[in-house]
C-alpha cells in the first residue's frame, strides 16, 4: 500500500475553467461522459440530465479545480448518478431502447454485444475502460478520478479488457 | 501487449452516441451583453420619454399663461380689435354683447365644469 490514491494534488496549480474551456471538454469528453453516466442510470435523457447538470454547474460557478479537468468531470457525474439513484430508488427503471453506441461501420451487432458486455462489468471496471478508452485519459488519470492508486486502476482497466476481448473476439476477428 | 493495443484499436471504432447540445446556460452567459445593450436602450427610451413629458408639461405651462394673462385684461389684440363694436354691442345692449362676453369667459377664465377641476373642489368644500 506504498502508493497514494492521486485525488487531489496539492502540488498542481489550481486552474479556473473559462467558458471556452467548459465548451472544450464537452466536446471532447461529452459522449463519453454520456456513456459513463448509462452505467449507472436507466434511461438516456436521465443519463443527458446528469451530464448537462455537471456542465451547467460548471460553467455557472467555474470552481477552482486541482486536478485534471476530465478527472473532476468523472468524479461530478459519479455522484450526481448516485444521487440520482438513491433519489429514483423507487421508481421503476424505464428500458433504455437508445442504443449506447455507433459503430463506424455500421456493425450494429457489434455494438449491441459491445453495450451488454460493457452493462454486465462491474462499476470500476467500466468506469476505468471508459475514461481509457472514450476518454483518452492515462491510467494516472483514472487513477485520480477514482481515487484508487495507480496499480488499482490498472488492474482494474486490464481486467475489463479480459471480458470485454472475452465476448468481442468473434466479432473483433470478423472485422479482422 | 501488443494484442491489447489491437483490441483498444477495436474498441475504438465503437463511437458513444453524443449528448445533445447543452442548454440555455451557456448562451445566456455568451448574451450578457445582449442583454446588458438591452438594459441601456430602454434606460435611454425611459429617459427620453420622461424628457419629451416634461418639455412638454412646461410648454402647456406657458401656454397656459396667455390666457391667464387675458384674465387680467391683457389681451391686447382681441380687445383692440373688438372694442368698438363690443361697445357698440354693450350700448344698444344687444344679444351679442352677450354671447360675446360668454365666448371670453369660455376662451380666457380656467374651466370649472371638469370632475377634477379645482374650483369644483373648492365650490364642494
Amino acid at each position: 500500500m506504498g502508493e497514494k490514491a492521486a485525488r487531489w494534488d496539492a502540488s498542481l496549480p489550481e486552474q479556473k475553467l473559462s467558458a471556452n474551456d467548459v465548451r472544450h471538454l464537452y466536446d471532447r469528453h461529452g459522449a463519453a461522459l454520456l456513456l459513463f453516466a448509462r452505467g449507472f442510470v436507466a434511461d438516456v435523457s436521465a443519463a443527458e440530465d446528469l451530464v448537462h447538470v455537471v456542465f451547467l454547474n460548471l460553467l455557472r460557478t467555474r470552481p477552482n479545480v486541482r486536478e485534471a479537468p476530465a478527472a473532476y468531470l468523472y468524479r461530478a457525474v459519479k455522484n450526481a448518478a448516485l444521487n440520482a439513484q438513491r433519489n429514483r430508488s423507487r421508481e421503476a427503471p424505464l428500458p433504455d431502447h437508445e442504443a449506447w453506441f455507433i459503430h463506424r461501420r455500421g456493425d450494429r451487432e457489434a455494438a449491441l454485444a459491445l453495450q451488454s458486455a460493457l452493462a454486465e462489468l462491474p462499476t470500476e471496471q467500466r468506469e476505468a475502460v471508459v475514461m481509457r478508452i472514450w476518454s483518452g485519459m492515462t491510467l494516472e488519470e483514472v487513477a485520480e478520478a477514482t481515487s484508487v492508486p495507480l496499480n488499482t486502476a490498472a488492474s482494474r482497466y486490464r481486467y475489463a479488457l479480459a471480458k470485454l476481448r472475452e465476448i468481442l473476439t468473434p466479432h473483433a476477428k470478423l472485422e479482422g | 501487449m501488443n494484442d491489447d493495443r489491437k483490441f483498444e484499436a477495436f474498441l475504438r471504432k465503437f463511437e458513444p452516441r453524443s449528448p445533445r447540445p447543452l442548454p440555455q446556460a451557456e448562451t445566456l452567459s455568451r448574451s450578457w451583453p445582449r442583454l446588458a445593450a438591452a438594459a441601456a436602450l430602454i434606460l435611454v427610451a425611459g429617459a427620453a420619454s420622461l424628457w419629451i413629458g416634461r418639455h412638454q408639461m412646461r410648454a402647456n405651462r406657458t401656454d397656459s399663461q396667455p390666457s391667464a394673462l387675458s384674465v387680467s385684461g391683457v389681451a391686447p389684440n382681441q380687445q383692440s380689435m373688438s372694442t368698438i363694436s363690443l361697445t357698440r354691442a354693450a350700448l344698444d345692449n344687444s344679444p351679442e354683447f352677450d354671447r360675446e362676453m360668454d365666448d371670453m369667459a369660455r376662451r380666457s377664465l380656467p374651466r370649472f365644469d371638469r370632475k377634477d377641476s379645482m374650483l369644483r373642489v373648492l365650490a364642494k368644500e
